[in-house]
């Protein structure tokens, strides 16, 4: 009785929930309705980024280095200064530590003192090292004559910073570097009436003397530790099959200088749909030079593996740096939409060109894909941050998403919270 | 006639792929119906299978371009796959409801009469019993009796041992048995 009840009701129940008229399809609510879902996805990453950023911002900032002032100098690399009757003035103005080489060079600089006999000056010269030297190591030391002529690196010599006119002000000669100081609170005064008149001072920028890439985000300030980025940005897709589709994307990233002009990086971007691992491995020379990055990037259905070179060169003694290379990428697995294993060699020239209010604007091309940046970089207490706008145009296939004539444009904005930014 | 639908249907899927004006707007009118009929069943309420109904064409619209790894199967039956799993997630995310004592100590006397008087039932009071099972029940009864699933497949789908799922099916048919005497047989 019971399984013919059961059978019957079961039959009954079918015919019912089959003979529901559904209601009438509703196209506008519908795309109201995967708005607020992409919304409330972004909101979501937004959230999961701020989260991330404070939870890291708690983690970094306590810790020795971060007792570094900000500092921002006023002058620009390789400012060679003599004798003169104004001081030399580093000042505190915006928010971010640096800093910076001071070479005391005891080099003869043309400024000879013309009353003097030849005689006289060397042996004038001589005098005033062996005092320099004395005061910089506090111990009297006979410098020998292959020692003379050579540029004088180490502390300043006391007479030449006026410590008292600028409260507060501290020179910290960082061990291993030799040659290079940073200022650790509002300002520096340098006397510069007391140099000689043999003896000229050298002041590097070492911020505008570093490389700066907006791209890669990657910035060479004094690198000795770690340091934390977060990325999060719009990509805007106009045409190809994501047809007017904002996609939300959120990343970070872990990096570790190896040495002053070596780091590693690790991390990871995820967008709604993918996710994708890069790691970079970054090698420079601190001024003009060569610039060598190794990159890899892993995405869900293969890796990718591009192999950069740039030359970056300054054209003026203006602090704009102007860089051109090539890259390759090799695609190591299965293709994304095609499915099929290709090794993929790719030439891209690019060029960066970075000035000295950290605005960037960068291009690449390679084989038939244009890539135009426009990138600003700022400081917010001790922390970086970049503001970028990049307008991509597919001419052809694209290598990484195999879309064809599609333009993206791309609003990001990451954060660097590291130390000794 | 039904090969003339499908392949119909299937240029609407492949004007979906290649991203053609309208194409999703068209996807979407043509198969809400079908979709919406499977949600149904599930919620029993017009409202939430209009939400759910809409959650399924988003995925569908997300993960178009899976449909062409999958070997066969037509393209209904991967939309009403992705239309049952979109219930059963809703059911697993929010499945507090569990089985209420009273509701298990009813005890269910069927006579001759009582099973004739099935046909005389309206839709709405086949709801309404449907309604008063537990949520987990009303699941497994669905899957197994109405989409014809095995207990095996109820189970993966539903993330529970297929034992569990034979127990929620012989629970569910003595609760309806229960709310039918009830209901229906004062």
């Amino acid at each position: 009785m019971k399984a013919d009840f059961d059978k019957i009701l079961s039959e009954k129940i079918k015919k019912e929930l089959s003979s529901v008229s559904p209601s009438a399809s509703n196209w506008q609510h519908f795309r109201k309705v995967k708005r607020v879902k992409r919304l409330k996805w972004v909101a979501r990453l937004f959230l999961l980024g701020i989260i991330l950023f404070l939870a890291i911002y708690l983690l970094a900032v306590p810790g020795t280095d971060n007792e570094i002032q900000p500092v921002a100098l006023k002058v620009s690399d390789s400012t060679r200064y003599e004798s003169g009757t104004a001081p030399l003035e580093l000042k505190v103005d915006s928010g971010f530590s640096e800093s910076f080489d001071i070479i005391l060079d005891n080099e003869h600089s043309g400024t000879d003192n013309s009353n003097a006999t030849d005689t006289e000056v060397n042996r004038e010269r001589k005098l005033e090292r062996k005092k320099a030297v004395a005061n910089s190591r506090g111990k009297e030391e006979i410098i020998s004559k292959n020692d003379f002529g050579r540029p004088y690196i180490g502390k300043l010599p006391d007479e030449l910073q006026d410590t008292k006119s600028v409260s507060g002000s501290e020179l910290d000669e960082r061990k291993g570097l030799g040659k290079r100081f940073i200022i650790r609170e509002n300002a520096l005064k340098i006397e510069l009436s007391k140099l000689k008149p043999y003896q000229y001072l050298v002041v590097n920028d070492t911020l505008t003397s570093n490389y700066f890439d907006s791209t890669t985000y990657y910035s060479s300030i004094a690198r000795t530790r770690w340091s934390y980025k977060l990325l999060q940005s719009f990509d805007y897709l106009r045409s190809g099959s994501f047809d007017n589709k904002i996609i939300p994307s959120f990343g970070f990233g872990i990096e570790r200088s190896l040495t002053d002009q070596m780091s590693l990086e690790f991390g990871i971007k995820m967008t709604s749909f993918n996710s994708t691992g890069f790691m970079e491995m970054d090698s420079t020379q601190t001024g003009n030079g060569t610039h060598v990055a190794l990159q890899s990037e892993y995405h869900q259905k293969g890796v990718v593996i591009p192999i950069a070179l740039k030359y970056r060169f300054k054209p003026s003694q203006e602090s704009m740096y102007f860089s051109i290379g090539l890259v390759s990428s090799f695609s190591l697995s299965e293709n994304f939409k095609t499915t099929t294993k290709t090794t993929d060699l790719v030439g891209v020239v690019t060029t960066d060109i970075i000035n000295a209010n950290r605005t960037s604007l960068q291009s690449n091309y390679y084989l038939g894909h244009l890539r135009l940046g426009l990138g600003k970089q700022f400081y917010i207490s001790k922390h970086s941050f970049e503001i970028a706008v990049t307008y991509d145009r597919s001419l052809r296939e694209n290598f990484f998403t195999n879309q064809v004539n599609y333009d993206r444009f791309s609003l990001t904005l990451k954060y660097v919270i590291g130390k000794k930014r | 006639m039904s090969e003339v639908l499908e392949d119909c249907e299937l240029e609407l899927f492949s004007n979906l792929i290649e991203g053609k004006t309208k194409s999703e707007e068209v996807f979407y009118n043509h198969f809400y119906g079908f979709v919406f009929s499977i949600v149904f069943k599930y919620v029993l309420d017009r409202g939430d299978a209009e939400e759910l109904t809409n959650d399924c064409f988003i995925k569908i619209f997300n993960s178009k371009r899976k449909y062409k790894n999958e070997k066969g199967g037509t393209l209904k039956a991967w939309i009403g796959r992705i239309a049952i799993n979109t219930a059963v997630d809703h059911f697993r995310k929010s499945n507090k409801k569990r089985i209420t004592d009273s509701l298990e100590s009813k005890h269910e006397v069927i006579s001759d009469g009582q099973v004739e008087a099935i046909s005389r039932l309206q839709a709405e009071d086949v709801f309404e019993m449907l309604k008063e099972l537990p949520d987990d029940q009303r699941m497994v009864y669905i899957l197994y009796e109405m989409e014809g699933y095995n207990h095996n497949e109820v189970g993966e789908l539903c993330k529970i041992r297929s034992s569990h799922s034979r127990m929620l099916l012989t629970r569910a048919k003595r609760n309806l048995r229960a709310i039918y005497s009830e209901k229906f047989c004062q």
